[in-house]
Parts: C-alpha cells; structure tokens; sequence
C-alpha cells in the first residue's frame, strides 16, 4: 500500500481558518451591532446639537472629544469580550478538542485568535471613529498627522488588549479576566498610580516606579485629547517608542500564551 | 525553537521596560484646549454642559468638588468664593445660597421641608462652618493618585495635611514636587509648610543661631525652605511671561500670579535671612525686572541696599 505522503501544512492558512471563524461566529453574534446602536445615539445627537447650534468653538471641540472617546472605549470593549471568551468558549463546548485533532499548531490557533480579535477591534475602531470625527463639528484647526498617529496608536492598543485577553484566559477565568483587564484600560493610570503610593512607603519610590511600570498601561496609547487640544504630532522618536511598547506587550503575550498553551493539557 | 527565541526576545524587552519606556509621556503637555481657563468658561456655559453636568469633568475635577462639599460638613453651597469675601472674613460667607432651596422660597411644601431635616443644610444667612480638614485628606490623596499631575491637589491637599500632622504634609509635597518638576506653585507650598513645621517645632528657638536640636531643625528646615523657594522662583523666571500681569491670560490667572510673585519674593527674603544678603539683592532684582509693578519687591530692594551700605 502505497504510503500516503503527509500533506504540507501552510500555517498562514491554517491562521486565517481560525480567524475566518471567529469572524463569522462574532457577526452571528451581533454584538457589534450594539456599540453600533450607541454611537448611533451619539451621531443622533450630533445632528440634533447642529441643529439647534453649537455656541461656540470650545464645545465643537468637547463633542468632538467624546465622540472619539466613546468609540475608542466601545472598540476595546468589543475586543476585549471577544479575544477574552474565544479559548474558554470553546473548551466549554468541547469544540477545541476536533479543531486541534486537525493539522493545526496550538500557536496558530492561538494567533488565529488573535488576528480575528484584532481585527474586529480595529475595524470597528475604524468605522467607530469615522462616524465620531464625520459627525462632530469641527470648528477649530487640528492637526491631521496627529489624528494619523492617534488612530495608529489606537489600533497598536486594540491588538495589545486582544493579546492579553487571550493570554489571560488561559490562565484566569473569563469573568476575571474581562474584569482586570477592563479596569487597567478604564482606570489603568489611576490605579496604578494608587498602587504606587501604596507600595511606596515600603520598598521606597524608586522601587515602586519600577514595579508599577510592568502593568501595561493604555493611557499612554490614547492620544485622542491631545489631537482635540490642537497640540502637535508626537515626535518620531516617542511615536516609535509608543509603537515598540505596544509591539512588546502583545508579543510577549502572545509567546507566552503560546507556550503555555502548548504544555496545558486538554 | 521560534517559540522560545520569541518568548526570550519578548521577554527581554518587557524586563528592561521600565528604562526603555519610563519617557514615554505623549499626554504630557502644557496647554491645550481642554486645560484652557477660557475654554473651559465657554463650555460651561453651553446648553450641552448643562445637560452632562459633573460628568463632563475629569475624575479629579469631580473628587476636588467633594472636597468643597466635606469642608462645609456635607452641606451644598452655590459657588461663593467673590472678590469680597477674599479681602474679609473668609470663614463667614453669611448669605450664600444652598443648593437645597431655604424654606421661604420652596415652592416644595413638605417634600422640602423633608429635604431639609434629611440632608445636611444650614440656613444661608448663618456664617458656613468649616470642618477640621481631616475628611478632606484620603480624597487628596486619591485625586493625586489618579492625576499625580493635579498641581492644585498637591498644593492645597499639603496645606489641609500640614494642619494635621506637618512631617507628612512636606512629605505629601516633596511627592509633588517629584511628580510635577516644573511646578513653581507646589514648590511654594512646600516652601511655607517648610518654615511653619520649622517656627512651631522648635518652640523654643527662635533664632536659627540656638544651640540644641531644636534650633538645628530649625536651620535645617528654614535652609530647606530657602532652597525650595529659590527652585521656584527659577521656574517662574523660565516660564512667565515678560512684561506686566495679563489677566485671564490662557492659564496665567491672576492665581497664578500670586504664588509666582510669592515664591519670588520668599526666594529672596530666606536667602537674606539664612544664606547671603548681596546674592539675596542680586535675586530680587533679576525678579524685579519680570515683575516690575511689585511693590513688596521694590521695598526689599531698597532696604537691603540701604542695610548693605551701612554695614562695615
């Protein structure tokens, strides 16, 4: 009997099976459709404000701001709910077991994952922001590299969220995870700050600065206000550092999720 | 074998993150639209912030205002700080209005009378009576800990602090000042709690030439404080505008100026009394020549020159 030569597996392909399902399970779910629906409301009220008139310029530009605050948060909600559930889901409903049966690498599913729920994050980031920015007034001047960076730095962050959910879903449940990582992309300065003060008082500032630095923080990769502020771009060297410290949080999750997956037993 | 080279390069880079990204501050700036006191004014004023009310704000905005509201013992008071009431007897404030409604002029019948006994309230035409501070204090340290940028919130949360227990009030400041290095105006603060832990510690020196622990804190803290001062004043020299007072001018209030005056003129005044008299002079001139309408200015001027004439 002739031996039947294994066929060659393409990871790339295998990657965007994985992706390609959990697009199509998140538009079967239509959880977007809600975010969609809110900022529905706010361009609603948009039109309604226009209508009536906007006083002056310094409310054209809040409006403008909450817009695009409300569709960088409701992008990162939706991809936090949908990176955080994938791994646990699928153990849950046994489907995992088959998947992996196939020629499929846990690290290219686990990547699948990860591309699919970033993906979902940036695009509607994307069509989020779009409809903020078109609906808003925009009566004063604003910098259009900055707004480049921005939506760059707000992608960077998506895809850094989509990591660490996933990462942290292998290891703590669902509910924690969505909790945890809701609250550092929420409140993430502050809390950090307070953990900070805390610790400072025993192992001393230099200590506590260095400690509270590895919790990854989103603030620093929300430049929304500064593009409402009228400041300039960043400068290229803090641009590229913000896009490293994005790249290496989501790296490192995403190795590390690798490597942990790959040794849990099923 | 890709897994484990990933995972060290990845893992490398996050363990040098605190020296590789510790300078990464994109929302650092000075200025900008949402920090601008006219802009502010004008959104304020608007049918959509009306609508948003606290919202509207920062969570130290929004933590700054309960601070006003433990001061007066839970009761809320209109906005009430006038022109007036700075010049005179700023604990009295009779007459501001409540935000609950006094009872000749509710329309509310009984549902206000309820409200009243409820909810703290005082009559307005009675003097406000201030609490001791102390419930003022976790919520300075929570607006500073989520905004360690919150100048005001050092400045005015040391000051409460330093009533209560004056060592961690020039603490709580030195964190300021940590945080925020081109602050003058936290820099002046800790300056006079500085001097005022320094007089009401050493009780029994008064004079920074006393022998005795007592007088040596007292010259450690008034040389502190003349420092501290001294780096203030610098920064006002760096940051101020030239020529005279501009009022409203973006975010140089007329507060502003007040503690960058003060800073200057305490800068040159403990440098006079704890460090060099003629450097003392050469200090108040260079800030006289910024603020060349302050009168206390002028006066130390001349009479440091006329005590340095004099002198052998």
């Amino acid at each position: 009997m002739q031996a039947v030569a294994a066929l060659p597996i393409n990871p790339v392909r295998s990657i965007s099976l994985v992706a390609r399902g959990v697009l199509l399970e998140t538009i079967r779910r239509q959880e977007f459709y809600v975010l969609f629906i809110l900022m529905g409301v706010y361009v609603l009220g948009m039109i309604v404000t226009m209508v009536v008139g906007i006083e002056n310029k310094a409310v054209g530009t809040f409006l403008l701001n909450l817009g695009m605050t409300m569709a960088y948060y409701s992008a990162m909600v939706l991809t936090l709910l949908t990176a955080a559930r994938q791994v646990p889901t699928e153990m849950e409903n046994r489907t995992l077991y088959p998947l992996l049966g196939k020629p499929l690498g846990r690290g290219e599913y686990l990547v699948g994952k990860w591309l699919a729920a970033a993906g979902i994050g940036a695009t509607s980031l994307a069509v989020l922001m779009a409809l903020a920015w078109i609906g808003a007034p925009r009566m004063e001047e604003y910098d259009a590299m900055m707004l480049a960076q921005t939506m760059i730095l707000a992608v960077l962050s998506v895809s850094m969220l989509a990591a660490l959910a996933l990462a942290f879903s292998l290891v703590a449940p669902q509910a924690v995870n969505v909790v945890v990582l809701g609250l550092l992309v929420v409140v993430g300065d502050a809390a950090v700050g307070f953990a900070r003060a805390r610790i400072a008082p025993i192992v001393g500032p230099s200590a506590a600065q260095w400690i509270t630095a590895y919790i990854p923080n989103f603030s620093i990769l929300d430049t929304v206000t500064r593009y409402t502020d009228g400041i300039g771009p960043l400068d290229g060297a803090m641009f590229v550092g913000l896009a490293a410290y994005a790249v290496v949080y989501t790296g490192l999750a995403l190795a590390a999720g690798a490597a942990i997956f790959g040794r849990r037993s099923l | 074998m890709w897994r484990i080279v990933l995972l060290g390069g990845f893992g490398t880079a996050f363990a040098l993150g605190p020296l590789l990204f510790s300078g990464l501050r994109p929302n650092d700036y000075k200025g900008g639209r949402s920090k601008s006191i006219e802009d502010s004014i004008e959104r304020n004023t608007s049918s959509v912030a009306r609508v948003l009310g606290e919202v509207r704000t920062s969570m130290s905005d929004i933590m700054f205002m309960k601070t006003e509201r433990y001061l007066h013992n839970g009761i809320g008071y209109a906005p009430h700080l006038t022109e007036s009431e700075i010049m005179g007897d700023a604990g009295s404030h009779e007459g501001t209005a409540t935000t609950i409604r006094s009872g000749d002029s509710d329309f509310r019948g009984f549902v206000g009378v309820l409200e009243r006994k409820v909810k703290p309230w005082r009559d307005p035409s009675l003097p406000h009576i201030h609490s001791d501070g102390a419930e003022l204090l976790p919520w300075y340290r929570l607006m500073t800990a989520s905004d360690p940028n919150c100048e005001r919130c050092y400045a005015i949360g040391g000051w409460w602090l330093k009533t209560h227990n004056p060592e961690e009030g020039v603490k709580f400041l030195e964190e300021g000042v940590a945080n925020n290095p081109d602050s003058f105006a936290i820099r002046f603060m800790l300056g006079q709690v500085l001097r005022e832990v320094a007089s009401t510690d050493a009780t029994t020196a008064k004079n920074p030439a006393e022998t005795g622990a007592a007088g040596d804190k007292l010259l450690e803290y008034s040389v502190r404080a003349r420092d501290v001062f001294a780096e203030g004043a610098e920064i006002v020299m760096r940051v101020r505008y030239d020529g005279a007072f501009v009022e409203n001018k973006a975010e140089w209030n007329d507060h502003v100026e007040d503690d960058a005056t003060g800073v200057c003129r305490m800068a040159a005044l403990m440098e006079e009394k704890f460090g060099d008299p003629v450097k003392a002079l050469e200090m108040a001139r260079r800030y006289h020549a910024k603020f060349v309408a302050d009168r206390p200015l002028e006066m130390f001027i001349e009479r440091v020159t006329k005590e340095l004439e004099k002198a052998p």
